[in-house]
């Protein structure tokens, strides 16, 4: 990037024709050089690294978000901004928004990722987490009785998902919980209940974590 | 894409004076030429005075290289901050800032939570490790380090094998567990490694 000379106010009106040359070349590189930070362009343009075969289009490293501790909506869609706590961005999370009508986080710099790809490119799937609970009335019985619970995962994976459970609710330091079939749309649970003094029901819940379909 | 003429040793002193030729040459290759990334008149398309000036959508762009390569970028002098970087090879968003410091913003790797929320929600995993003092349907409180906004999953591993423990209660600052003892063994105390995933204001988050 070169700094560049906007001579504005030049040629003065008592400028003389012959000048009218010397002028209009002055214009044509110190107009190129401006626009060559971010263009792809010819003449001066192209000595700043950009080149005439993409004149027009701009250089990698043009596009830059808005800057803002917090974000509010209020601008057209279709605006970039950057969050974050400090104004110089040396602590705190990095964050990207969309600013329009509605303001949307779209990815901060403590965000989770998998330690591994979802797919071979070009990649068509994405890490899914899902999860969710369910009431199971477990009612009286006698120790090591034991029922099934199926569970069906609101979007289907695209293979075997990694599924825990657990129990939750009075009394589920009573029961054991295994997963004794796994598949991409559902697992089946056993409950079983190892002490006499049982309670009505209890909380199933689960967390699954796998690809899906983008 | 239109390629334009741009020969910065025309007019030359030799050129006659006031070939105004030369001065339309300017204003047709400037509209070529800024045409093709900002909405410009006089470049087709509809352009108006109105827009003038304004990046074309999807005209900007931003870094796109190796990672390798995301430590030293492209001659952008001194001025960093808001630039975007994407590595080619891993397919992560990297934020610029003043210092030079990078973060990731995005990345093919991120893990898609149950469900979208506007605003400035977001899910945020915790995790930690509980030692619980063993006796016998005994409640142990444990609080997150930072609340949810709803009452969000828990799940939780012991360490002993003669020990059950139980989730009796969550709530969106903490969860109780309750104990066990079902042996063989002696009773002792044990580990409980818990996780939880919820909602959180990003603002609220430490």
């Amino acid at each position: 990037m070169s700094a560049i000379t906007w001579l504005a106010a030049y040629p003065p009106d008592s400028s003389g024709a012959s000048q009218g040359d010397d002028i209009i070349r002055s214009l044509k590189t110190t107009f190129a050089a401006g626009l060559g930070t971010s263009f792809y362009g010819p003449g001066s343009a192209a000595s700043q690294g950009a080149s005439t075969s993409s004149t027009g289009q701009m250089l990698p490293g043009t596009f830059r978000c808005r800057q803002a501790l917090s974000w509010t909506a209020g601008l057209p869609d279709g605006y970039i901004g950057a969050g974050h706590r400090d104004p110089n961005l040396l602590v705190g999370r990095a964050s990207l928004w969309h600013i329009g009508a509605t303001v949307h986080l779209l990815g901060h710099s403590s965000a989770l990722e998998h330690a591994t790809d979802p797919g071979t490119a070009p990649v068509a799937y994405h890490w899914s987490v899902q999860s969710g609970s369910s009431v199971v009335a477990v009612g009286a019985g006698e120790p090591q009785d034991t029922l099934t619970a199926s569970v069906v995962y609101p979007t289907a994976y695209a293979g075997v998902p990694f599924t825990h459970a657990s129990l939750t609710g009075s009394g589920s330091n009573q029961y054991l919980v295994a997963l004794t079939t796994r598949s991409a749309t559902g697992f089946t649970s056993v409950i079983s209940r190892l002490k006499a003094a049982g309670v009505a029901s209890v909380t199933l819940q689960w967390f699954s974590e796998g690809t899906v379909a983008t | 894409m239109t390629l334009i003429t741009w020969e910065e040793s025309v007019p030359s002193d030799s050129s006659r004076a006031g070939d105004s030729a030369h001065i339309r040459s300017i204003w047709e290759n400037v509209a070529a030429w800024a045409g093709t990334s900002l909405q410009w008149p006089g470049s087709g398309g509809g352009d108006s005075q109105q827009s003038a000036g304004w990046p074309r959508a999807g005209a900007p762009r931003t870094f796109a290289a190796p990672a390798s390569l995301a430590s030293t970028p492209a001659a952008v002098g001194n001025d960093y901050n808001g630039r975007l970087y994407f590595e080619s090879d891993t397919s992560r968003l990297l934020l610029w800032t003043a210092s030079g410091t990078t973060f990731v913003v995005g990345s093919r790797r991120g893990i898609h939570g149950p469900s979208g929320h506007a605003g400035d929600v977001t899910w945020v995993w915790q995790e930690g490790i509980r030692i619980a003092h063993r006796t016998d349907d005994a409640a142990v409180g444990t609080a997150f380090p930072s609340a949810y906004n709803g009452v969000p999953l828990v799940l939780l591993s012991a360490s002993s094998s003669s020990l059950i423990v139980g989730v009796s209660s969550v709530t969106q600052g903490g969860f109780t567990s309750t104990i066990s003892y079902f042996g063989p063994g002696a009773a002792s105390d044990c580990t409980i490694f818990w996780s939880s995933l919820g909602t959180m204001s990003f603002a609220g988050q430490g």
